[in-house]
């Protein structure tokens, strides 16, 4: 099975002293904070097969034709935060991935309202306006936060 | 050209063997654990709105609808506001980006699409701006 399962292991070169690092795992941190996509659509006729995988940690979906269309996180490894901002005038769905490399099983989502995992293949849903903060917070399952 | 974006403010960042800038390491910091708090309100137009800097940001004095203005907006940044008064702040986008050449604008949290120059933060509301792409930022409250 593929390592790491945690953000944290992203960094090899960070270790305990003065070193030289890997200007990547330095790129890797930037990238794990401060990337951002815009102009992402989500995908027509919704479900979690076609969905449009995000690759950011900040995502503005701004195409939406029909309510329920779908996006689907990057591979849940704990400690990621993944923002969602829907700038349209419908909810969309948004999923997990079906098979994370991590875990070897679908990720799953805590609906912001919830304490179960929701089924991988159900997904959760993101109403109009609003933004979305997922956190992994442990292997393979995120918790979904929304700001009104 | 100038970053217009959070990734772009770290040049000793690239690949392969590094000693990376303190002043990137530094700056990379701030962006994420910088606070200021007892930021007091002063007037009700931009010409009075108090300068935000930091990530963490809390409004602890001032009146109904005076003001404060977010920083330039560069894609990638997370700004918070924590408004812990008893009255609604007046929050306005940097009217000159220097990155841009151009007034930033906000999406409130209400709306999907429409921007705006400033928008309302209602009292003991914390909200988050996002920079979702250039000069745009959108707003959410915490519920």
């Amino acid at each position: 099975m593929a390592a790491p399962a945690s953000v944290l292991g992203l960094f090899p070169s960070f270790q305990p002293g003065f070193r030289v690092v890997d200007g990547s795992d330095l790129l890797a941190l930037t990238q794990q904070l401060f990337s951002s996509a815009t102009g992402i659509t989500a995908a027509v006729g919704g479900g979690q097969t076609a969905a449009t995988i995000l690759t950011s940690i900040i995502n503005e979906v701004t195409v939406n034709a029909t309510a329920a269309n779908s996006v689907m996180l990057p591979a849940a490894m704990v400690g990621a935060q993944v923002f969602i901002v829907n700038s349209t005038t419908l909810a969309i769905q948004v999923f997990g991935q079906p098979t994370n490399p991590y875990t070897g099983v679908g990720d799953t989502i805590i609906l912001h309202s919830g304490t179960a995992p929701v089924a991988t293949g159900t997904g959760v849903s993101q109403a109009t306006a609003l933004v979305g903060m997922y956190t992994c917070l442990r292997p393979g399952v995120w918790k979904q936060g929304l700001f009104s | 050209m100038v970053a217009q974006a959070v990734r772009g403010l770290f040049p000793s960042f690239v690949p392969g063997d590094v000693e990376p800038s303190g002043d990137d390491l530094g700056l990379l910091a701030e962006l994420l654990f910088d606070v200021q708090t007892g930021i007091v309100t002063a007037g009700a137009s931009i010409v009075n709105a108090i300068q935000i800097d930091n990530p963490i940001n809390e409004i602890t004095s001032g009146g109904t609808a005076q003001t404060v203005e977010l920083p330039p907006a560069l894609v990638g940044q997370i700004i918070w506001v924590v408004n812990s008064t008893t009255s609604t702040k007046n929050v306005f986008a940097c009217p000159a980006n220097p990155f841009s050449g151009k007034a930033d604008l906000l999406i409130l949290h209400s709306v999907a699409t429409a921007t705006t120059a400033n928008t309302l933060q209602s009292a003991n509301i914390v909200a988050i701006y996002i920079c979702v792409r250039p000069g745009v930022w959108k707003q959410g409250w915490m519920t």
